[in-house]
């Protein structure tokens, strides 16, 4: 069962192409790897599938469902969520309640049932969950200025995951951690898929990659490269081309 | 007739408001801080113009001095006000600078008087014969050739000159015109610099029209500014000129024909909400 | 006693007035400097009803709805802006009431209106009414901070692009607490017309609008106990201190601007950050 399903979207940004011409999908239940060098257009194609750019050209469909002029909130609504690069976490709550916060989402789907509903004890208990699962339920209490970058990359995964999405976007979770950290989230990612949840994993970090997702695609300069197995992929000169031209 | 006296009436007042605004559009693009207390610094400039005047001073003399004057004023306020807020969220910038120009208003009340200052003897009243039948006041001729001569100078200096070139880096990307070597602190000095002083001439040009300074005087024109870069796309110089001469232009006619239902001032503020309704981002940017 | 209880109700119809900014600044981050003008909605619309006979209690419910419509309409136009920019057109919204109302005859154009009725049992009665709409509305504002509104409110206040990942449809949101941030306002407007019996539209310009943020953030932003305890003394210092009356502008900005460059949280940050200092070793 195809779960996103990308047809041939483009984007430009005042002239300059960033994604030309991409389809790419996403199965139910797969760990899909999302490589490319510099400049290739990941973050620009993650997004476009969470909506935050329109793509000029192409459509996204999301489990069925034609999403392409569909605003964040909907998409999230729909089962999407993003673990950005850049984590954000809210300043003002702590570690425990940035993850509660999105694990009653569900309250928050319009302002009249969010003023109707007070509880939040069913939700900090599952953020307490998902933190443990990620392996930083130490911090709970913590303020996210207090901690280091690992703790913050782990709770944006806890947050993404609270949304109960069936397709998980990971923008580079990797970066700036280092190795022995890569390793573990790495291991962690792995996990995160299961029956009714797809991973789709945007990483530089190509030899974590490669080890964790059976199925990977490149993208170069904004356009489709090949997608194949990761043992294809990894032996396949158009990659290493693509890598050593970007040196 | 009517028609020409009311564009020209216009044109003086778009002249006005695009010295204003251009000092608040230079620091915003800069700092991304909606400077209010800028206003402040119009309404100085007016004073020191006035002060310099009946003291004996030639009017060029007043306008150089009071344009110096206030540009030192502003990096001043740089420094004291907006440089330790600047890692900040940019809501406590702006209300910190909102307070600043109320407390800097009633200053001027309680420094210059409430009922205002005039010059004893007002230059460049006479009148001027630009075709025949038609008379304009020196003064407002003055406006319009001072704007347009500053204006061109500035863009001239933002083309061609090293410190013109680092100031347009500084603002598309500080980070990588630092990495340049560019020296962020003192562009950002500069840029102070002369949005006070632009709005300190500003000041001075209708304390010439209006041959009267009050301590509010900043009030009304200086948030129509703020609305012309609005208006003028967030950031973009050359939308800020246009939004400056269409509001100067569609207040002038409006107040004619539209006076009945509505002041000057709520004139400009129902154009504001009704374009920010139709295109919220702005009059010229093209999404 | 008749002192006392004038004091008593200014300072509830501040108090309210001020909860009900704190609302839309305070609780989900967009600064409206054109508040007062919610406020004068409130003021006039109480002002003619019960001058046709209505009583006031009965008045202020129109007032609260005409204010919020008003209220919805603004935010509908002004929420599409970059939050900073709010701050310019709600400025503007602020502008466009004086100028309106000024060229009505049918409101009293620049005079106004005067002699506005007193209320049933007189000012002990208003007090009453006053303190009864304050009450409610601090009710309102604390079950708010506890609801789930009120933390999609915190988050879209922190990071509105990071609420819009957990889903939340943060115009609507917003439009929600400018709504109910503008009823409020008009509530606290129709009391305030009744309490001084007279009003213009110099009575609700940017002064007001300066006045009633100043309150907020010295209070410190998003606090409820800090806010109403900055709008009573910010209320009552100008009639208990002559200088304060005379210099109200030059002391409300320099408040404001000392208080966002030298302790951004305000009263109620001060308080905090001196009692965790007293209890930790």
């Amino acid at each position: 069962m195809t779960l996103l399903d990308i047809q041939d979207v483009s984007v430009s940004f005042g002239g300059v192409d960033a994604v030309r011409n991409v389809s790419l999908t996403v199965e139910e239940h797969q760990l899909l790897g999302f490589i490319g060098p510099n400049g290739a257009g990941k973050t620009t194609m993650m997004r476009i599938i969470m909506g935050m750019v329109r793509p000029q050209q192409g459509s996204v469909v999301f489990r069925g469902m034609d999403i392409t002029g569909l605003s964040i909130h909907h998409r999230v609504q729909l089962g999407l969520a993003l673990a950005q690069q850049i984590v954000k976490p809210l300043h003002t709550l702590s570690m425990l309640d940035n993850v509660a916060i999105a694990a009653g989402s569900r309250y928050m789907s319009s302002p009249l049932w969010a003023f109707l509903n007070t509880d939040r004890t069913q939700a900090r208990k599952r953020a307490r969950r998902l933190l443990e699962f990620v392996g930083i339920a130490d911090a709970a209490d913590a303020m996210p200025s207090e901690l280091p970058l690992g703790y913050i990359k782990r709770m944006e995964v806890a947050r993404s995951l609270a949304l109960e999405p069936r397709l998980l976007l990971l923008d580079e979770p990797l970066a700036g951690l280092n190795q022995t950290e890569a390793h573990a989230l790495a291991d962690l990612i792995v996990s995160l898929v299961n029956a009714t949840r797809s991973v789709l994993l945007i990483e530089h970090n190509i030899g974590e990659v490669s080890r964790i997702c059976p199925q990977i695609y490149v993208q170069v300069n904004g356009e489709p490269l090949i997608q194949d197995t990761s043992e294809k992929i990894m032996a396949s000169p158009a990659l290493r081309n693509a890598y050593l031209g970007d040196h | 007739m009517l028609f020409i006296e009311l564009s020209i009436q216009g044109l003086v007042q778009g002249a006005i408001y695009a010295l204003i605004a251009l000092g608040l559009v230079l620091v915003y693009g800069l700092l991304r801080i909606l400077h209010v207390a800028h206003a402040a610094l119009y309404t100085l400039g007016a004073y020191f113009g006035i002060i310099i005047v009946n003291a004996g001073g030639h009017i060029v003399i007043a306008i150089v001095l009071s344009m110096v004057l206030v540009g030192l004023i502003g990096i001043g306020i740089y420094r004291f006000a907006y440089k330790p807020l600047l890692d900040k969220p940019p809501l406590i910038a702006l209300i910190a600078s909102i307070g600043l120009f109320i407390a800097a208003e009633e200053v001027y009340r309680i420094i210059f008087g409430a009922y205002g200052m005039s010059f004893s003897q007002p230059p460049l009243q006479q009148q001027i014969e630009l075709f025949s039948g038609f008379h304009l006041s020196a003064s407002r001729i003055c406006v319009v050739i001072l704007s347009v001569l500053f204006i061109s100078i500035l863009g001239w200096l933002a083309a061609s000159t090293r410190t013109g070139v680092a100031w347009r880096a500084t603002v598309s990307d500080p980070d990588m015109a630092a990495s340049f070597g560019v020296d962020i602190e003192r562009v950002r000095h500069i840029n102070f610099f002369i949005g006070s002083a632009l709005a300190a001439l500003a000041g001075v040009m209708v304390a010439l029209l209006s041959n009267l300074v009050e301590p509010t005087m900043g009030a009304v024109p200086a948030y129509k500014a703020l609305a012309i870069i609005v208006l003028g796309g967030l950031g973009s110089v050359r939308g800020t000129l246009i939004a400056s001469l269409a509001l100067g232009i569609i207040e002038s006619f409006g107040t004619i024909y539209a006076g009945h239902i509505l002041d000057r001032d709520a004139i400009a503020f129902a154009f504001l909400i009704i374009v920010l309704m139709i295109r919220p981002q702005g009059l010229l940017i093209r999404r | 006693m008749s002192y006392e209880i004038t004091i008593l109700s200014s300072m509830s119809i501040a108090i309210l007035f001020a909860l009900s900014l704190n609302l839309i600044t305070g609780f989900c981050g967009q600064v409206s400097l054109g508040h007062a003008a919610f406020y004068g909605i409130g003021a006039y619309v109480a002002a003619i009803l019960t001058k046709a006979g209505w009583s006031l209690t009965l008045a202020l419910f129109p007032a609260a709805v005409t204010a919020g419509a008003v209220g919805a309409l603004v935010g509908m136009a002004s929420l599409r802006v970059r939050h900073d920019f709010l701050a310019i057109t709600t400025m503007g919204v602020g502008f466009l009431f004086v100028g309106i109302v000024r060229k009505q005859d049918a409101l009293g154009g620049e005079i106004g209106i005067s002699s506005i009725p007193s209320v049933a049992f007189g000012r002990p009665g208003l007090l009453m009414l006053a303190m009864i709409c304050m009450a409610l509305f601090i009710i309102l504002c604390i079950y708010i901070r506890r609801s789930w509104l009120g933390f999609a409110f915190e988050s879209i206040s922190d990071d509105e692009d990071t609420a819009r990942t957990f889903g939340i449809d943060v115009s609507k949101f917003k439009l929600l607490a400018f709504v109910i941030g503008t009823a409020g306002a008009g509530i606290a407007g129709g009391l305030y017309a009744h309490h001084i019996r007279f009003i213009g539209p110099d009575s609700f310009g940017f002064v007001e609008s300066v006045t009633v943020l100043a309150m907020v953030i010295v209070g410190g932003i998003g606090s409820i106990t800090g806010v109403a305890v900055a709008a009573a003394v910010l209320s009552t210092l100008p009639l208990w201190l002559q200088f304060v009356d005379d210099y109200k502008l030059l002391i409300y900005g320099s408040l404001i601007f000392l208080t966002m460059r030298f302790a951004p949280n305000g009263i109620s940050g001060i308080v905090r950050a001196l009692w965790q200092r007293h209890h930790s070793p």
